[in-house]
């Protein structure tokens, strides 16, 4: 009964958002406020961890293939495919879960203990359109590019690894890499970061929005969005894949 | 300078746009700033090709495969991407083959000889090459009972072999082994320690045959002339031979003449009345010897000492 009343309260606020995302004049500076917290601010650690992403596949990937009797080729093809379609989108948004989830949530939960929420209401502000729609849609539009930053990045570092460790010179890595390139496979991962974004901001928003009973509150607010972000980025995951391979 | 919010999330789109899309290209194996070739051939089937499969001509990597059709004469148009300055001259022939027996299929394109050039989208021949482990996959069953039949007889003789290794034979044999190594040991000190004597000898001894050498061209002529002499001696011989041969038919022309007693000597071989003439005669002669011994006058009445002396 409590996850049905979640669950309902949580399409409520969605509606909501959706409805009052016409209203694009009271959100503006907010939204792009919100690209540059998700987006531009989120740049460096995607890079951090596109590249040690790829390094330690490609590292590990030479060691367990060491002694088969495979081309080197196909250490780069593994790298490149798992980076694409499953680690940059799926590690950087459990990253992203903390770091834009945890703020999320902490700044609604914030202002809703501290009546700030109500007191925007009271002026005549739409708080749902001035606070989660450019929060949510920062998400949804730069998820995708830190995708393609992690990708990027992964992949750079998977070749940089077997340069350095001397495992796999990079024309064998790149090699395989193309070889075993399927378009889709980019689309999917796009796809992927595309829903992880939704949700991580929309589930750090609901808990943040409806954050109650002074610090603590927003503190639990805070770790359930983390946490229930994460797993349900795992089980979206688990669900796109499922139905679209 | 302090960039505006708006101009952040600018710069950072832009750069992932650009970089998805030079990033895309790439890994298409598409020239990321110009535009490249692209010709097909049609093969009789496309195993192991894929899109993205590489394209090479001489061994060099130059484009990949772009997209696979299958006609509807049920054979298989694969169109690639090639991108190489170099032309590709009419009648070359795309061969679909393995590079390894672990690679995966790529198509290499055998440039042909033609001065005219295959433009844009044009199509040239394919060839399938069956590769090795294709013919193998299809020899496999009539291989397996055999290879079957082999390991279970490498088997058994591997266990014989255990057996008969029961660890008394397995110390000989190491004992063995020692020795021959020992040996082996020692000979090649040995070997080192003689290595200047040996190479002395050997020197030696090429210097030898070398002068042994000079020695039969320097006596040829002679030896030559020598044996023509004795051939042109051997030759005189014969007729020396053949002169004898008939003078020993003559002479036994001869005997054979005194065997059956005609002529003279014949005649004294063979008839006997002369050699009685001839006792008579003696015997007649001994009494006349006899009879002037005991009567000298008988004989010497008419003779005076005076006439005789």
């Amino acid at each position: 009964m409590y996850a049905l009343k979640e669950l309902g309260k949580y399409t409520t606020l969605l509606y909501q958002a959706l409805r009052s995302s016409t209203e694009f004049g009271t959100y503006r500076k907010n939204l792009f406020h919100e690209l540059v917290k998700v987006g531009y601010d989120s740049v460096p650690i995607i890079i951090l961890v596109g590249i040690f992403t790829g390094s330690v596949m490609t590292l590990q990937s030479a060691y367990q293939l060491e002694f088969a009797f495979i081309p080197l080729s196909t250490i780069g093809a593994i790298v490149s495919e798992s980076i694409l379609i499953e680690l940059a989108a799926v590690i950087s948004g459990l990253v992203l879960a903390g770091k834009v989830g945890a703020r999320v949530a902490t700044e609604l939960g914030t202002m809703r203990v501290s009546e700030q929420i109500d007191a925007l209401e009271s002026m005549g502000f739409n708080s749902v359109s001035f606070l989660v729609v450019p929060r949510v849609l920062a998400g949804i539009l730069m998820f995708p590019v830190l995708y393609i930053v992690a990708s990027v990045f992964g992949i750079g570092g998977g070749v940089a690894a077997g340069y350095f460790s001397g495992s796999v010179p990079p024309a064998d890595f790149l090699k395989g890499a193309r070889m075993f390139f399927y378009p889709w496979n980019v689309v999917f991962g796009f796809l992927k970061s595309f829903v992880f974004g939704f949700i991580i901001t929309t589930v750090a928003c609901y808990k943040g929005y409806y954050a109650k009973g002074g610090a603590e509150g927003v503190g639990r607010a805070t770790t359930e969005a983390t946490v229930m972000g994460c797993i349900y980025i795992l089980l979206a995951d688990f669900i796109l894949a499922a139905l679209l391979l | 300078m302090k960039l505006s919010n708006e101009v952040k999330v600018g710069i950072t789109v832009l750069l992932a746009v650009v970089v998805a899309i030079v990033g895309f290209r790439f890994m298409r194996d598409i020239p990321i700033f110009r535009q490249s070739m692209e010709i097909s051939a049609t093969f009789d089937r496309a195993d192991g090709i894929s899109n993205g499969s590489l394209v090479y001509i001489q061994g060099v990597r130059v484009g990949s495969v772009n997209r696979i059709v299958l006609t509807p004469e049920t054979r298989v148009n694969i169109r690639m991407r090639i991108d190489t300055d170099v032309p590709i001259p009419r009648g070359s022939i795309a061969r679909l083959t393995s590079l390894g027996i672990v690679e995966g299929k790529s198509i290499v394109i055998e440039l042909g000889t033609s001065d005219q050039f295959v433009e844009f989208g044009e199509e040239i021949e394919g060839i399938y090459a069956e590769t090795m482990m294709e013919v193998l996959g299809q020899r496999g069953e009539e291989l397996g009972d055999d290879v079957s039949n082999a390991i279970y007889e490498l088997n058994m003789f591997l266990r014989q072999l255990n057996e008969t290794l029961n660890d008394d034979a397995r110390i000989t044999l190491n004992e063995t082994l020692n020795n021959v190594s020992t040996t082996t040991g020692r000979v090649a000190e040995i070997l080192e320690g003689k290595q200047q004597e040996i190479d002395t000898a050997i020197e030696s001894g090429s210097r030898m045959l070398s002068q042994l050498d000079t020695l039969v061209t320097d006596t040829r002529p002679q030896v030559e002339m020598l044996m023509a002499t004795i051939e042109k001696n051997i030759a005189e011989l014969e007729s020396v031979r053949i002169e004898l041969e008939s003078a020993a038919s003559n002479f036994n022309e001869i005997l054979e003449k005194i065997n059956r007693g005609e002529g003279t000597i014949g005649l004294l071989v063979n008839d006997p009345s002369m050699y009685e003439n001839l006792d008579s005669l003696t015997i007649e002669l001994n009494n006349l010897i006899k009879g002037i011994n005991e009567n000298p006058g008988r004989y010497l009445r008419h003779m005076s000492i005076i006439d005789i002396f």
